[in-house]
């Protein structure tokens, strides 16, 4: 009688499935603190046909199945199978860069691509990718893409599932669909491209945005086994800048009035703790240095000229800055205490050195991270800090990222919780902290739109009208519930 | 088919009595839009009727109307403004929400980027409201007398969305009554944290509430909604003078400017709308072309066609093709200065010549602001003509892919007039906007026909090329095209062209709706035709 | 129904798309939520039967033979409207129809085809046999001239010829309306003159309400009251009467053969010549309400006799080319510049003037018809003075200015009415 890894070797090949117990250990936790389970096999497609077959194999045989497009550390427990028997379809086979344009500003590409690949090979076409903060070197863009995280210019940033475009994806049903404008109508794809189409638009086709059903799923819907992405340009001339203060209600202020004014592309907030960490070479010596030279909060971002007159665009967008500035009581410069905004120009929009930064400082983090309103802001960092006292964590050790993401329309809200992994007072620590913090975020108003691992429950029992919505829809693109089951509200 | 008195009278229990008819004058007063001709297919001119206009005055009762009509198994649709032919039902005895009542501006949150509205708030006021606070939003190309509600308008199109983008995508959080009655809050809304954001958590329902096309009352009503808002270059009242028509900006205005340039080709077409895009510049980014720039300027009929020659002779008569309409809008002078200075230096490197209808009369470019800005409608070229009109050939791509489109409807254009069928605009009316600073958009193409039999069945036939066009590779015009147009063949209406094409997204479709409408009374006929 | 009268528009019946922009003011003008309407009858009622495009679509379904017969319902809807032309204004902005002129010849053709409301017919009996619209006693037409010693035209001869109009003729409240448009004439030397009690009706008003014939009846009557008397000028205070003599005779081809003014017309005139000159202080703060028959419905009418075309090449053109009037031309200007001329005054607007005002809620047979929605758009309106800050609102029409009184009388409101010649008297 066929096992379940014959009938995976029949679809992928032999090289292609492993059950070795070291290998199933790895994907069976992560860095978050889901509850260990380990899968029955790994199976690694190469080709949208081969995931096809492995879906339809899982419909027939009733396997959960976990796509992972990522390569490890992984840290928000989507990865980790919350049902026994589960195979892990692990994507990162599947690498190739489909088609580039930097005509149209797209990529297109598989979901074994990561940020350092892709972006090597945008920069050849003249394009940037908006990628989120120094992602791991591991990094799936279309895993990224997925989850909607947040981009680190949010000019760019129309709305949230930006800057994805379109899909091809395996429902959990078994089914091939491609969304937004990857689902070509009458013709091929090279048909679109001699056509001149981008592409790149997420919507669609027809009545729904399909896309919105695939992002932000965990894997629960179904298997992307390419999508596109919008690129932006690459600009002719730069100039960074810093703004650094104590007082995050200004620095916040300034960024409301960057953003509504259009001005600059980049834009982030980090507090020194998590610049440190990033820019410190040396452990902990640099670490700390950095840390006491910086001030708590600093704001970076960037103005940038591009084919027209690059100068003058910088010029007028300089003016508009400077009388915002003035008004709000801050002072833009060059560099900070020796940390130049040029420097920090080339690490913060790249992929992340290894080892992984939030890695460096005490080998292991947990990332509390919610969306919120520009209004809210200065209230829920409070609420983490106070927290973060009560529970014995030392406020002054924990990494702040505050990206403003829809063009300022909101702000995702992160706090890197660094720990020892060895330590088990530390992980205990972190993760109460962890778990009442996120308990708390949410009573005072914070939105968590990525429910991962523990944050699910405490999600979707409170807004049961959108579970139930979740769940006719769970129930119509994989009826089965092969796709990653026991993640969210399923 | 009239509702029954114990219907009717459960439904008058909810709204009162003053706020539903079953009177038969007062239902056909609703069952005219435009566009029937071609899309009806039972008739041209008139849709069929409704049971009953019902207005609901809040969420509430829009549920309570919502749970009626499952009970007693009545068949229903929502509108807002309704200029549309979407808002009809093509089965005669459904119910006719008007939404009429539910006008509120809920909230501006200047800070948080968003304002909260109901659905019959529409465009022009939200606008007024917005720019007093320096702020505004898209806008959408029918006008700005229609709902300001970002995901009801097919496909969100407008005038200024090259900066304020298409509506569709400035939608955030939403309230929405299901057609069995719940009431869903969409996005952040749903878990407490306010209206700021659309998606999640985790998945987003907001996917299913609008494609790259309205789901036209198909999944139920929307009750509120968030729209993101932008900063608003101009002052908080824009200072428009002059008695109707004749309105335009006060000539001392500084802000906006207002250009429409033509050029040699299709393929300087593309260059100079990606270099306009890219370049950040612009508010409008509107491929236009004579026909617009002729209507638009003019106060009647006659007089738009007395300017088309004028306008055809400076454009295609030359031989170029239908170029851009461009508004810039600045806070400061410099600003005003680079945009301005960008603009021709890109007009210059792509051969593009400055309209001189334009040119020599400021006044009429102060007068194209003011509606462009404020009313943001295509009214004068599309609708004062009379008679019938389809717009076709509708995607949603990039500029060169829409300046292709631009180019084939056209010739497919000039072949029916060169029969005589259709109305001689100058041949090309392949009109439509770009946004997020050129990165999508469309090219329409709109052609008029009298109101005859002929006439519709002219523009029904040109829906249908265009339809077996955009299928045929053939025409290098493949791409995500937006099912609008023609929905009838034959007095029969299609299964959705290109569903059946695209790995069978009719039968997904089938499944949403049958998923959140089990007993199929919110009237999918623009959603989910069987 | 027999609807031949609506034939010759069905053209521009057909081409209503349910835009939307009858029920508000000209996008372009909308600058607060609170304030963007234009159409009292949508605003109140909210089906959209009530617009200008519900009603010019439910007569098109009767015209088509969609509809059977009138309905109850329709007939009500028809006559809950203000005949004000706000629809009209937002309708011609961008497109070529003639809403109004449906509204009108649609009311024309209810009457003529029986459909008479009860509520109406009084007043029309009224008018009938004497001659007015208010219900009135003919004989009791002339108090208001008692002891002013003037002209009278159907006696003696002169220049100008003074047309009180029923509101100001009867309702004792305005008769100083009257009275002080007048003496103003008279102190700037012109030689005026009156009718007294045979002053007739001008028929406007029953015009509106789809009764014709007594337009017709009226205009011949006044036509024949001009004649010997050597009138070069009529004038009057009242807009309704301006409309009437101005545009709606001429539309029946019953033209006044003499200039017709409206008092604020007159007015800025003689100021403007120095024969009349406002030296006194009138400390007030203002807001000034166009009525819609001075305004937007008070512009010259304009006769056209052609074909619409519509070769298959071509859109429907209008051969001759037709001048619409889209209210462009209406008396914005002279009762303001009276005002202004006023020293001490200070005018401020409201948001919705000139062609897009509000109307008062005294047209369209309302005030008969439907009285608690006539006080219901006189408070909109009074509600929407406030927000300027003025202590006053002036108007140009005694019909406006008594559904002010009556809306401001039940309501809290302190704000005062005035006509603009009562103010002028104050600074002569």
């Amino acid at each position: 009688m066929a096992t379940q890894k014959d009938a995976l070797v029949e679809i992928v090949g032999s090289k292609n499935v492993t059950d070795d117990l070291e290998t199933l250990g790895t994907y069976s936790k992560d860095m978050s603190f889901v509850p260990s389970v380990k899968p029955a096999c790994v199976v690694m497609p190469k080709n949208v046909d081969e995931i096809q077959a492995i879906v339809k194999w899982a419909n027939q045989t009733a396997t959960p199945l976990v796509p992972v497009s990522s390569g490890a550390p992984h840290f928000r427990g989507d990865t980790v199978p919350s049902v026994g028997g589960a195979v892990i379809v692990n994507l990162s086979r599947m690498k190739k860069i489909l088609w580039l344009s930097g005509r149209q500003g797209t990529a297109m590409f598989e979901p074994g691509v990561t940020f350092g690949e892709l972006q090597q090979k945008v920069e050849q076409e003249g394009l940037r990718l908006n990628m989120p903060l120094l992602p791991r070197r591991s990094k799936s863009v279309v895993g990224s893409l997925l989850e909607r995280e947040p981009v680190t210019m949010p000019k760019f940033h129309w709305e949230d599932g930006d800057p994805l475009g379109g899909t091809e994806v395996i429902w959990g049903s078994g089914d091939l669909f491609r969304t937004g404008a990857l689902c070509i109508v009458g013709g091929t794809m090279q048909d679109a491209i001699e056509s001149g189409s981008a592409l790149n638009w997420p919507k669609g086709p027809f009545s729904t945005d399909y896309y919105k059903i695939v992002q932000g799923a965990q894997g629960t819907m179904g298997i992307v086994t390419f999508g596109s992405m919008r690129c932006e340009r690459l600009p002719s001339v730069q100039e960074p800048f810093l703004v650094g203060s104590l007082d995050l209600g200004k620095l916040s202020e300034f960024t409301y009035w960057l953003l509504r004014r259009r001005l600059g592309e980049e834009c982030l907030l980090l507090n020194n703790s998590n610049l440190a960490a990033i820019l410190a070479k040396k452990w902990p010596e640099d670490y700390m240095r950095l840390k006491d030279a910086l001030p708590s909060w600093v704001l970076f971002f960037g103005l940038n000229g591009y084919e027209y007159f690059p100068e003058e665009r910088i010029a007028f967008q300089l003016e508009i800055m400077a009388d915002i500035a003035k008004e709000v009581g801050v002072q833009p410069v060059k560099a900070i205490n020796g940390i130049a905004a040029a420097e920090l120009l080339k690490v913060l929009f790249q992929p992340s050195e290894e080892p992984y930064w939030k890695l460096r400082c005490k080998g292991a983090c947990e990332d509390i991270f919610f969306l919120t309103t520009y209004e809210k802001i200065s209230e829920l960092v409070e609420v983490v800090y106070g927290a973060a006292g009560r529970y014995g964590y030392p406020a002054a050790d924990m990494g702040v990222y505050l990206q403003p993401t829809v063009q300022g329309c909101s702000w995702h809200c992160e706090f890197n919780l660094f720990f020892d992994p060895n330590s088990s007072n530390e992980v205990d620590k972190v993760r109460q902290l962890f778990v009442n913090t996120s308990e708390a975020l949410i009573s005072k108003g914070a939105y968590f739109s990525r429910p991962y691992g523990l944050w699910a429950d405490m999600v979707y029992r409170r807004d049961a009208e959108t579970t139930a919505g979740l769940r006719k829809v769970k129930g119509i693109f994989d009826p089965k519930n092969v796709m990653n089951p026991g993640k969210l509200c399923f | 088919m009239a509702l029954n008195r114990d219907a009717y009278r459960a439904l008058e229990d909810i709204v009162g009595p003053e706020n539903i008819s079953d009177d038969v004058a007062v239902i056909d007063s609703y069952c005219r839009s435009w566009g029937e001709e071609y899309l009806v297919g039972t008739g041209f001119k008139w849709m069929p009727r409704f049971s009953a206009i019902a207005l609901p005055g809040n969420t509430k009762e829009v549920q309570s109307i919502t749970k009626t009509c499952n009970r007693l198994q009545i068949r229903f649709k929502a509108h807002s403004t309704g200029y549309s032919p979407l808002m009809c039902s093509l089965k005669e005895g459904c119910l006719c929400l008007d939404l009429r009542r539910m006008n509120r501006i809920l909230e501006i949150n200047e800070k948080g980027m968003y304002v909260v509205v109901e659905p019959y708030v529409i465009g022009a006021v939200l606008q007024a409201e917005l720019m007093k606070r320096g702020l505004a939003t898209g806008m959408i190309d029918p006008g700005a007398m229609t709902t300001a509600l970002p995901i009801v308008p097919v496909h969100g199109v407008g005038n200024i969305e090259n900066t304020y983008a298409n509506t569709h995508r400035n939608q955030l959080a939403l309230e929405w009554v299901l057609p069995t009655g719940e009431v869903l809050r969409t996005g952040s809304l749903g878990s407490g944290a306010g209206w700021f954001c659309s998606e999640g958590p985790g998945p987003s329902l907001r996917g299913i509430a609008c494609g790259n096309v309205a789901i036209a009352g198909g999944i139920g009503v929307f009750t509120k909604a968030a729209i993101k808002v932008y900063h608003w270059p101009g002052p908080p009242v824009l200072p428009v003078e002059g008695v109707s028509p004749n309105y335009r900006l006060k000539p001392e205005q500084k802000w906006f400017g207002f250009w429409f340039f033509s050029v040699p080709s299709y393929e300087k077409a593309a260059d100079a709308g990606n270099k306009i895009g890219q370049s950040e510049i612009a508010i409008v980014l509107q491929r236009s072309m004579a026909w617009r720039i002729a209507a638009d300027s003019a106060r009647s009929m006659e007089e738009a066609w007395n300017n088309l020659r004028t306008t055809y002779a400076q454009i295609e008569g030359k031989g170029k093709v239908g170029g851009w309409i461009v508004m810039i809008g600045a806070d400061t002078e410099k600003e005003f200065k680079y945009k301005e200075k960008t603009l021709m230096q890109i007009i210059k490197d792509v051969d593009g010549e400055l309209l001189p209808f334009l040119e020599n009369d400021p006044d009429a470019k102060l007068r194209f602001l003011s509606r462009w800005t404020r009313t943001s409608t295509c009214d004068r070229e599309t609708r004062r003509a009379g008679g019938g009109r389809i717009s076709a050939f509708i995607t949603f791509d990039s500029i060169d892919h829409q300046m292709n489109v631009a180019r084939v409807s056209t010739e497919l254009k000039r072949e029916y007039i060169r029969a005589g069928r259709m109305v001689d605009d100058g041949g090309d009316q392949g009109m439509g906007n770009f946004g997020e600073h050129g990165r999508v958009g469309h090219v329409e193409q709109l052609a008029m026909a009298h109101y005859t039999a002929e006439g519709a069945e002219t523009l029904a036939d040109f829906g249908r090329r265009s339809m077996e066009m955009m299928l045929d590779p053939g025409y290098r015009i493949i791409g995500n095209f937006c099912e609008w147009g023609p929905h009838f063949v034959d007095g029969k209406l299609r299964e959705g062209v290109g569903r059946r094409h695209v790995y069978n997204e009719h039968l997904w479709n089938r499944k949403i709706k049958k998923a959140f409408d089990p007993d199929n009374l919110s009237d999918a006929t623009f959603y989910s035709p069987e | 129904m027999e609807l031949q009268r609506l034939e010759t528009l069905h053209d521009y019946m057909e081409r209503c798309d349910r835009c939307g922009k009858c029920k508000y003011i000209p996008m372009e003008r909308i600058v607060s939520w609170r304030f963007s309407a234009g159409c009292p009858a949508i605003t109140r009622y909210n089906f959209h039967t009530y617009s200008g495009a519900g009603k010019q679509t439910a007569a098109l379904a009767l015209l088509e033979g969609r509809l059977d017969d009138m309905t109850d319902k329709l007939l009500e809807v028809v006559y809950h409207c203000a005949m004000c032309g706000s629809c009209d204004v937002s309708c011609k902005y961008t497109k070529d129809m003639e809403l109004l002129e449906v509204l009108q010849q649609f009311r024309i053709a209810c009457v003529e085809n029986g459909y008479l409301l009860p509520a109406i017919m009084p007043v029309i009996d009224g008018l009938k046999k004497e001659d007015n619209m208010m219900q009135a006693l003919k004989a009791d037409r002339g108090r208001w001239a008692e002891g002013l010693d003037v002209k009278d035209i159907t006696k003696e001869k002169a220049e100008v010829y003074f047309h009180a109009g029923c509101r100001c003729s009867f309702d004792n409240e305005l008769w100083g309306v009257a009275k002080t448009s007048l003496n103003l004439l008279r102190k700037a030397g012109v030689d005026v003159g009156i009718s007294g009690k045979e002053e007739a009706c001008c028929g406007g008003h029953a015009y509106e309400l789809g009764f014709e014939g007594e337009l017709t009846k009226y205009a011949e009557h006044n036509l024949e009251l001009l004649r010997p008397a050597g009138v070069k000028t009529v004038v009057t205070p009242c807009a309704d009467c301006y409309y009437a003599f101005k545009v709606l005779y001429e539309k029946i081809s019953k033209k006044l053969p003499v200039e017709v003014l409206h008092i604020t017309e007159y007015l800025a005139r003689l100021i403007e010549e120095g024969k009349l000159k406002p030296t006194k202080n009138v400390p007030l703060k203002v807001t000034y309400h166009d009525p819609c028959n001075l305004g937007r419905k008070g512009e010259p009418w304009i006769h056209w006799k052609g074909v619409i075309t519509r070769k298959p090449t071509e859109p429907a053109l209008h051969v001759p080319p037709k001048e619409f009037r889209r209210g462009t031309y209406g008396i914005y200007e002279p009762p303001r510049d009276i005002l202004h001329s006023i020293p001490g005054l200070r005018l401020t607007e409201m948001e919705r003037i000139k062609e897009y005002t509000w109307c008062c809620g005294a047209g369209g047979g309302i005030r008969d018809l439907a009285p608690e929605f006539a006080t219901w758009i006189g408070l909109e309106r009074i509600r929407e003075a406030e927000t300027t800050g003025a202590e006053a609102m002036v108007t140009a029409c005694p019909w406006c200015k008594r559904n002010f009184i009556d809306a401001i009388n039940q309501s809290e409101s302190r704000l005062k009415v005035y006509h603009v010649v009562e103010l002028l008297e104050q600074a002569i």
